[in-house]
């Protein structure tokens, strides 16, 4: 098996004639997998559906086009005692500011009058900034801002008197404010009022991070290769089989490079960063202190935060006895409350809540999967949870993968006791049981001292990369006897050089093999401590954390659906696994 | 004994066995006759994948299934057809009446099976003895083999023994139940060649004492004009020229078995190069139209494409028979 | 032979001293330790200047011989003398207890519960967590080894295909999933077949020894089933493959050519090889079985090693978790020793002299 593959690396470097190389074949061999296909496409739509989580399931809108009644009413309400701060501080002079001044400030006066103009200019400007141009409450705010201008350069330049003179007409004209730029009264929808235009802003998207980018439009490019790798290779190579060869590391240097691109821009722009905190704009524009002309929710308006106050542990919505009525009472099935059997008195009602561009209390599309202990929708988070798992299962894979091939292939092609002892060192490992030690490891050290998720991967690497190093050393092993090995040593090349030029790359089928499986019993390894309580940090879901919020059969969504999820792409990782191994190395197959 | 008052032992006839991969039918045996007469040799020559190894498997019935199955012919034993026969009465046959030795001996015996236990368990299967007397018969079988203290080796690994050694165990464990047949698939193969000539010297004097007919399989022309009877040459799942050992080195006609002497060293002119056949073996799965040596045959003509030629006779006794529409022509040869 | 297991015995010692040192180093260098986690800081680092509990610390890491150089805490550890404040004379202390350790099989007291020696609650805990793992090998086997000739038997068709997928996908489930689903089917909430917390039922003091041991074979059902069924896909895979990767082989047509019947080819001369890389997989089992044990013990709240461990590991409690260590590793090993002594009986080309 490893002859032809060393010929046929050989001969990849003649532009000749089309012959399949190594990789065409094991290409050739997948795609006659029907179960594989099956199990990359799941895949694919799992970590489609993780990485773009913040845009299907989040409690801020894309876009948000509103009147913030509150803001405005707010600085409307706070600006005439702003100006009669700056009254009664336009009028002392700096020794007498000093003697009344707070103790412990070290504020000098000057200081003092700049924070009285910021919070005043402050307020008129967020003011403007919601009137129409054509409104006359402009010039109105205008004025103001001229006068307090002058007042405070008089206070500046120590004429007391000036400034008290400008400053009682400043209050005047606050006054007037006061009176004609009031806020319409939003609990009587009769009343007129000012009339006020809305402010634009992009809350979702100021909450995405940079790497979110790089990882979203790179899997947008990875999910569409078909689409442009077809049309590359039809337009631009038109067919020629050696040149769309050469083509395949540029093709993936491009998407790496776009989705680099992309990210550095979203960080020099906008550079969002996740705030935990569930946002505030969905019960706002409940309330009403926000009226939106515009808001542009995602399809499911929900935040993995987002706690809600009437719906502990809600069964999935389609159930029926998820029926929740009026005053926040289950209608069917074992939560019905019950009268205390001494007082009689039915338990306090907790009304649900249905914000802003939520599904109805009792649709049935509300809840599909349930809710968790605060009343938290297990389907979002469920969504963002596979975050952490299937990003768990890729980097202790990566790290295993490169600890156990640097050591297998340092073992394998030195041989001698550099060989022996790496051996030994690998048995001494074998002898404890993994599971226990990344737990032990985990555990002991404290969550805020290193994020416990980070934690998992590193230990995982660490500790797993046995099974990894020994297959690698078998095939360096193998390998190094080869001819082609002994043709690149007796050229004169260096041993590094000869590992990693040459027999690397036909070491890379069976190691890429045990990856998938890695990826498999990583992502089994995340959820087990997850479970037992050692995985990531409250608010952050991950799949293995969910199914720990409840033990209580009672509760069997907590436990289904996440389980569910684990075993899925668990499964779908073996069969890849499963179907690579076969590809690449058609003696192992069964 | 003459040739003629010789009577058959087994008759293979027209017989097919096939294989499917992937879908692919190959046709691995694709009618094939050779008879074996009673108490004489018959080699078969061929290169790897013309189909003899198969043929003997066929006639053991140990084919595979699947991939593999006999899709016609019959192999006549004794007059019983094998092909017909229940499992159950070709267990009754297999190392009783026919018995076979493969050309791994490092393989061919169970490595966590002492061999006295391996040749024990044949014995006791057939023969119906008791653990003893089976005992002593397996340790008569090793001295008639020739391994030294044979009490000893009974209780022996077969990784404790040398190839030759287990070629040996494989003979006598063959032996046991005194086989009419022994089916030797290229018993020599793997062996040095100080061994060989030791491995074929015992079959032969085994043969002797028990006048039991042997079925030489090899690739090796030398082995065949030492030790067989009768040569049948296989090429690409046929029979292409069938003969009495002397009558076929003295007189080949087939241009396939003249190209194979042409490649023997001892029959080319010293200093000369050997001759090799050009081109390769077609594939089992598909094979060239009419005669299937043509593609490398040397004076192959349009009509050898048209028609498959027979196993034809040369004369009238019909000792030598031939498959080629050229005779004349590979006369010249 | 007994040379050789004498010898692997003797080469088991500084494999323990290695694993019980690399453990014991990185529990006591992860910040925070039982004292702190005693007064209710998790992590040590920053706590509030308050004097009492600065005092209390002291007073407890003393008393445990917190406050000596890490390697006098393992030698300690490693025992067979008391090397605290209350140990032996020789080494400075009080001569209350002179002796403790490993080597005087005495892992101390627990940290946060004084009275209670770990070696005796541990002893305790073996006794449930012991008898389940082995009760579980078993099973793996017994129905593993059928499982993989069976399907091998039967390559290629739809009953093989099933049964290796049915497998694969139990090799997928979370072992923690299992058990939780398992308790969803066959508890309360659904069947209601069996019981699913602890291994008895609270009445089982006033039971008869019938139903006594009735109720105990109940409560394994479902503890048992989740160690086991993640095992059980793996080496009835292993045998399949091992039984077809015989099957192929030469001697196996030897076998055939010599007139056997077909029980007797398949029963005696491939089973007996393709056992042999299932029985070397009986070290791999064992050290999944005891990390499994946590999981399975902690959903079905039975209080065994599994358990012991959580807890030592949540309180931090440095003599719960070497205790534990040692003898999870000791476990391993034995177990890695036995299928080596099993490899040798089954396969003759192997000789350890």
């Amino acid at each position: 098996m490893t002859e032809p593959r060393a010929t046929d690396q050989a001969a990849g470097g003649d532009a000749g004639g089309y012959s399949k190389d190594y990789w065409d074949q094991v290409f050739e061999q997948l795609g006659k997998r029907t179960l594989f296909k099956v199990a990359l496409a799941i895949l694919a739509v799992l970590y489609a559906s993780a990485i773009y989580a913040p845009l299907i399931a989040n409690d801020r809108p894309f876009v948000l086009e509103a009147i913030n009644y509150k803001e405005y009413g707010q600085a409307h309400r706070t600006l005439y005692p702003v100006t009669l701060g700056l009254n009664s501080l336009a009028k002392k002079s700096p020794e007498e500011y000093l003697e009344d001044r707070t103790e412990g400030s070290t504020q000098t006066f000057d200081e003092a009058l700049s924070a009285e103009l910021a919070a005043a200019s402050g307020r008129v400007e967020l003011m403007l900034s919601y009137l129409p141009e054509e409104a006359e409450g402009r010039a109105v705010l205008a004025e103001y801002m001229t006068k307090v201008e002058a007042g405070i350069a008089a206070a500046r330049a120590r004429d007391t008197e000036t400034a008290t003179a400008t400053m009682k007409e400043v209050k005047d004209v606050a006054k007037r404010i006061r009176a004609e730029l009031a806020p319409p009264d939003l609990d009587d929808p009769e009343a007129e009022g000012l009339e006020l235009i809305g402010q634009k802003s992009y809350p979702l998207w100021e909450s995405v991070s940079a790497w979110e980018i790089f990882f979203m439009v790179l899997w947008a490019l990875v999910l569409l290769w078909p689409l442009w790798n077809r049309a590359w290779n039809a337009l631009l190579l038109r067919g020629d089989r050696a040149r769309i060869r050469r083509h395949r590391r540029l093709k993936w240097a491009l998407v790496l490079g776009l989705s680099l691109l992309a990210a550095g821009g979203w960080k020099a722009t906008i550079d969002g960063s996740l705030n935990f905190a569930a946002a505030p704009y969905k019960a706002a524009l409940t309330s009403g202190e926000i009226v939106a002309t515009r808001a542009v929710f995602p399809p499911v308006t929900f935040g993995f935060a987002e706690t809600s106050s009437g719906e502990f542990f809600r069964p999935p919505t389609w159930s029926d006895k998820a029926e929740i009525d009026d005053e926040g009472y289950y209608v069917r099935g074992p939560r019905v409350p019950e009268p205390d059997v001494i007082t009689g008195i039915l338990p306090d009602p907790a009304p649900v809540e249905v914000r802003h561009g939520e599904p109805d209390r009792n649709a049935k599309w509300r809840r599909p999967l349930g809710t968790d202990s605060l009343g938290r929708d297990f389907l979002v988070r469920a969504l963002w949870g596979g975050r952490i798992s299937l990003s768990v299962g890729i980097l202790s894979a990566a790290i295993l993968l490169v600890i156990g091939t640097v050591v297998g292939a340092i073992a394998g092609y030195f041989g001698g006791w550099v060989d022996f002892l790496l051996s030994r060192f690998i048995e001494l490992l074998l002898c404890f049981p993994v599971f226990f030690l990344i737990l032990l490891v985990v555990s002991v050290v404290p969550p805020d001292f290193v994020p416990p998720i980070f934690l998992i991967v590193v230990v995982i690497g660490l500790i797993r990369w046995t099974g990894v190093a020994r297959l690698a050393r078998g095939e360096f092993l193998k390998l190094r006897e080869s001819e082609f090995v002994i043709a690149s040593e007796a050229l004169g090349l260096s041993p590094a050089r000869t590992i990693f030029r040459h027999i690397l790359p036909n070491a890379m089928g069976p190691v890429l093999v045990s990856g998938a499986f890695s990826v498999a019993a990583g992502i089994l390894t995340e959820s087990g401590l997850s479970f037992l309580g050692f995985g990531v940090n409250e608010p952050i879901p991950s799949w293995g954390a969910l199914v720990n919020e409840s033990r209580n059969p009672e509760h069997w969504w907590v436990i289904l659906f996440p389980g569910l999820l684990i075993f899925v792409t668990v499964s779908c990782y073996n069969l890849v696994g499963e179907a690579l191994r076969d590809a690449v190395d058609p003696r192992l197959k069964d | 004994m003459s040739e003629a008052n010789r009577k058959a032992l087994l008759e293979v006839d027209g017989l097919r066995t096939y294989f499917r991969s992937e879908g692919e039918i190959a046709r691995a045996v694709d009618g094939v006759s050779y008879t074996i007469l009673e108490g004489e040799t018959l080699g078969v020559v061929g290169e790897s994948g013309c189909g003899k190894s198969v043929t003997s498997l066929s006639i053991m019935r140990l084919i595979p299934d699947p991939p593999g199955w006999i899709e016609a012919g019959e192999i006549r034993f004794r007059g019983r057809n094998l092909v017909a026969c229940s499992e159950q009465e070709m267990r009754q046959i297999r190392g009783n009446e026919i018995a076979m030795i493969f050309q791994e001996p490092m393989t061919a015996l169970n490595p966590v099976f002492t061999v006295g236990s391996q040749i024990i368990e044949a014995v006791r299967e057939h023969q119906g003895l008791d653990p003893d007397a089976a005992r002593a018969r397996a340790i008569e079988m090793l001295e008639l083999v020739g391994i030294p203290i044979p009490e000893a080796r009974v209780d022996e690994y077969p990784h404790q023994l040398s190839g030759g050694m287990r070629q040996r165990v494989m003979i006598a464990m063959a032996m046991s139940c005194d086989p009419d047949l022994l089916i030797a698939d290229e018993p020599t193969t793997a062996l040095d060649v100080t061994v060989q000539a030791q491995i074929l010297d015992l079959i032969a004097e085994l043969q002797e004492r028990t006048g039991m007919s042997v079925l030489l399989i090899t690739h090796d022309l030398a082995v065949v004009a030492e030790n067989a009877h009768h040569v049948a040459v296989m090429y690409a799942g046929k029979v292409v020229e069938y003969a009495p050992v002397e009558e076929l080195f003295a007189r080949p006609r087939h241009p396939y078995t003249i190209g194979l002497f042409r490649s023997l060293p001892d029959l080319a002119k010293p200093g000369e190069r050997l001759a090799t056949i050009p081109g390769i073996v077609p594939s089992a799965f598909a094979f060239p139209s009419g005669c299937r040596y043509r593609t490398r045959c040397p004076i192959a003509r349009d009509e050898c494409a048209a028609a498959e030629p027979p196993l034809a006779a040369l004369d009238q006794d019909g000792v030598h028979t031939v498959a080629c529409h050229l005779l004349e022509e590979a006369a010249k040869l | 032979m007994l040379n050789y297991i004498v010898r692997r015995c003797l080469w088991m010692i500084p494999t323990l001293v290695g694993i019980t040192a690399f453990i014991f180093v990185v529990i006591h260098l992860a910040p925070g330790d039982p004292a702190t986690v005693m007064v209710g800081v998790a992590s040590g680092g920053e706590m509030q200047g308050d004097i009492d509990y600065e005092a209390r610390i002291e007073k407890f890491r003393a008393e445990h011989g917190l406050n000596k150089p890490l390697w006098v805490q393992y030698l300690d550890f490693l025992g067979p003398f008391n090397l605290k404040d209350s140990g032996h004379e020789w080494f400075g202390g009080t001569g209350e207890d002179n002796y403790s350790g490993v080597l005087a099989l005495d892992f101390g007291n627990e940290l946060q519960r004084k009275q209670v020696p770990v070696m005796e609650e541990l002893g305790r805990r073996l006794k449930v967590t012991v008898p389940l793992a082995l009760v579980s090998t078993l099973i793996t086997y017994l129905l593993a080894i059928p499982l993989g000739i069976f399907s091998a038997n039967r390559q290629g068709t739809l009953l093989d295909g099933v049964v290796t997928v049915k497998l694969f996908v139990l090799y997928s489930i979370p072992s923690f999933w299992a058990g939780l689903v398992l308790i969803l089917i066959f508890g309360k909430t659904g069947l209601d077949w069996l019981p699913v917390v602890g291994l008895h039922s609270p009445d089982a003091a006033e039971m008869g020894r019938g139903e006594w041991i009735w109720d105990l074979l109940l409560h394994c059902v479902l503890p048992v089933a989740t160690l086991s069924y993640g095992g059980l896909a793996y080496l009835s895979r292993q045998m399949r493959v091992g039984m077809i990767d015989v099957i192929r082989q030469d001697f196996i047509r030897t076998a055939r050519a010599k007139g056997l019947s077909e029980k007797s080819v398949v029963f005696k001369h491939a089973l007996r090889n393709s056992l042999i890389p299932v029985i070397t997989l009986f070290a791999s089992i064992l050290p999944i079985l005891i990390g499994g044990s946590i999981i399975v013990e902690y959903v079905f709240s039975i209080p065994g090693m599994g358990g012991y461990v959580y807890d030592g590991l949540l309180l931090r409690d440095y003599n719960v978790i070497m205790a534990t260590t040692t003898f999870s590793a000791i476990m391993t090993l034995v177990g890695i020793l036995l299928s080596d002594i099993a490899y040798a009986l089954v396969d003759p080309r192997i000789s350890y002299d």
